[in-house]
């Protein structure tokens, strides 16, 4: 994908001062660009020692390739950099191990987050990867969240987690991989995996 | 989903989702059990009965999460319980004991003593004198206030058992808050009790070296006076007691409340009423509370009266009271404002031979 076809990231153009600031381009693994602000890159701990590393300049920048994230999907960046773009400047927060962590989520983030879980774990994964604490924190809660006043039979479905019956059912499976009923057993259960998508835990 | 980021969204549940989750499935449970995070619970009150424990908990915002409370839990369930929270800080931490199930206390204090760390909270409240069961077990840097009342406030009064013991451990030494309920009686040197900055209890005699004692350190604190005396006397709802002007004990004149720079001193009787007696306080701030049976005298003169001034009106009141009766007296020295909020509140007990 070209660079002028590139999705390029929501940015407030009358909020960037006349000055030239400098936008990073990133690749994802299925080869979508992002251009992104030095600034909301400075969200993520990753990218940031990434860039300062690299010593791009703006030339840099455009001749060269864009940076590529290989174990992150477009969609899933996409969120990343939509999330740092509107978060950029904030302080990044610091574990100062005050307890419990008291974590808001802002109707930004909670409009961000309204997504199903499989790419909500992806985007969870992805925070981790790049290390940017507050898009982690977040996430988290919303999780958190989910098992609010729930039943361990709902919090199976919510978090598609196999019961320890089918978890011994799959063992079995996996054991006695020869046996075709044990394989059928498997095989059902792979594919109740499929349709849920990833499980949290 | 890595571990720390696993860990990361069990620190955002509730403590209720941490225990639901653990049920859904064997590989959950492990983790739950095996990592080290942290728990919103801040108040775990166990209350031991004849079918097992009750446990009541709360986070901190217990008004809009709600108390979670539980019946006949296990040994098993407690420990899960409290092996979650051992990387938390409590605000308080309460046992009730049952003098019919001393089996339950075992238990419990297996669990605080298999336990990775010692159990971090503020406050402890014990309902019951088995104080070693539980106290050794709570980290010593954390608790700031210890608590300990009778199972059974009906019952004439109880000895505290090993006292000694409890007065040797750490976690006594660097608490700053003590209270022992009136029903339980203290046989120790009253000396022992002068690191805290507040105390609670019923001495069974005291000494007469111990009271000089006691007067030393009551001068002390008087020496660290600030502007207001009356700071840190607060109400239910944080409200102030102290009204913003009263009546100077000696110059009887309305002074505000602020510019008083002077240390209360209580002195209570608990015995017989005297209504004869009355007429000799006449410059006495005099107050009359109804016990459960008996009638408590308050008197309140100020920093200038010396300790030895109001031994004088004891031995006036002993002189007229029966050999039986024992005497409660109350030392409230406050030294309030800015940094400085020392306070002793010490009751003891004086046996007549000692003054009369």
């Amino acid at each position: 994908m070209s660079v002028e076809n590139a999705p390029v990231v929501d940015v407030d153009e009358a909020a960037i001062p006349v000055e030239k600031k400098m936008y990073y381009r990133f690749e994802s693994n299925d080869k979508k660009e992002f251009r992104v602000s030095e600034l909301a890159i400075q969200q993520s701990e990753t990218l940031n020692r990434l860039v300062e590393a690299m010593g791009y300049t703006s030339e840099d920048v455009e001749n060269k390739p864009a940076i590529a994230i290989e174990n992150i999907d477009g969609k899933t960046l996409k969120l990343v950099f939509q999330w740092c773009e509107h978060h950029k400047g904030e302080a990044i927060p610091v574990d100062d191990g005050s307890v419990p962590k008291i974590v808001e989520i802002p109707e930004f983030d909670a409009k961000l987050m309204d997504i199903d879980n499989g790419l909500l774990f992806k985007l969870i994964w992805a925070a981790d990867y790049l290390n940017i604490v507050q898009l982690l924190n977040v996430s988290c809660k919303k999780v958190a969240n989910m098992a609010q006043g729930k039943t361990p039979a709902q919090l199976r479905r919510v978090y598609l987690l196999p019961s320890d019956e089918e978890d011994e059912a799959a063992k079995r499976a996996a054991q006695e991989a020869q046996d075709p009923r044990a394989r059928e057993v498997e095989e059902e259960f792979e594919e109740r995996k499929r349709q849920g998508g990833n499980s949290f835990f | 989903m890595p571990d720390i980021t696993m860990l990361n969204i069990l620190e955002k549940c509730s403590y209720k989702s941490v225990l639901t989750l653990r049920k859904v499935c064997h590989s959950l449970r492990t983790f739950v059990d095996d990592a080290c995070f942290k728990t919103d619970l801040d108040n775990i009150c166990i209350t031991i009965g004849p079918n097992g424990f009750s446990v009541t908990c709360q986070n901190p915002k217990p008004w809009i999460n709600g108390t979670g409370v539980a019946k006949d839990w296990t040994s098993n369930d407690l420990k899960v319980l409290l092996k979650m929270v051992q990387n938390s800080k409590l605000s308080s931490f309460s046992v009730n004991t049952n003098p019919d199930s001393v089996r339950g206390l075992d238990d419990l204090e297996e669990i605080l003593r298999n336990q990775t760390r010692p159990l971090q909270t503020e406050r402890f409240r014990m309902g019951g004198s088995k104080v070693l069961k539980i106290l050794p077990y709570l980290d010593s840097n954390t608790l700031k206030k210890i608590y300990i009342r009778p199972t059974n406030d009906r019952d004439a009064y109880q000895n505290l058992d090993e006292i000694e013991n409890v007065m040797e451990l750490e976690q006594f030494k660097h608490a700053v808050r003590l209270h022992i309920g009136y029903f339980f009686l203290v046989r120790a040197d009253l000396r022992k009790f002068f690191h805290f900055q507040r105390v609670f209890m019923r001495l069974y005699e005291t000494s007469l070296e111990e009271l000089v004692a006691l007067k030393e350190v009551s001068m002390l604190t008087m020496l660290c006076r600030k502007k207001s005396a009356f700071s840190g006397f607060r109400g239910p709802m944080g409200k102030s007691l102290v009204p913003k002007k009263h009546h100077d004990p000696i110059t009887k004149k309305l002074v505000p409340t602020r510019l008083v720079s002077y240390i209360k001193v209580c002195w209570s009787y608990m015995g017989p009423c005297f209504p004869h007696l009355g007429p000799c306080f006449p410059a006495w701030n005099q107050s009359f509370h109804h016990g459960t049976s008996d009638l408590l005298l308050l008197l309140q003169p100020t920093w200038k009266t010396s300790v030895w001034m109001a031994v004088t009106w004891m031995k006036i009141i002993l002189h007229n009271c029966s050999v039986h009766h024992s005497i409660i007296l109350v030392i409230h020295s406050s030294a309030g404002g800015g940094f400085f909020n020392i306070e002793i509140f010490t009751f003891f007990k004086i046996s007549q031979a000692t003054y009369c």
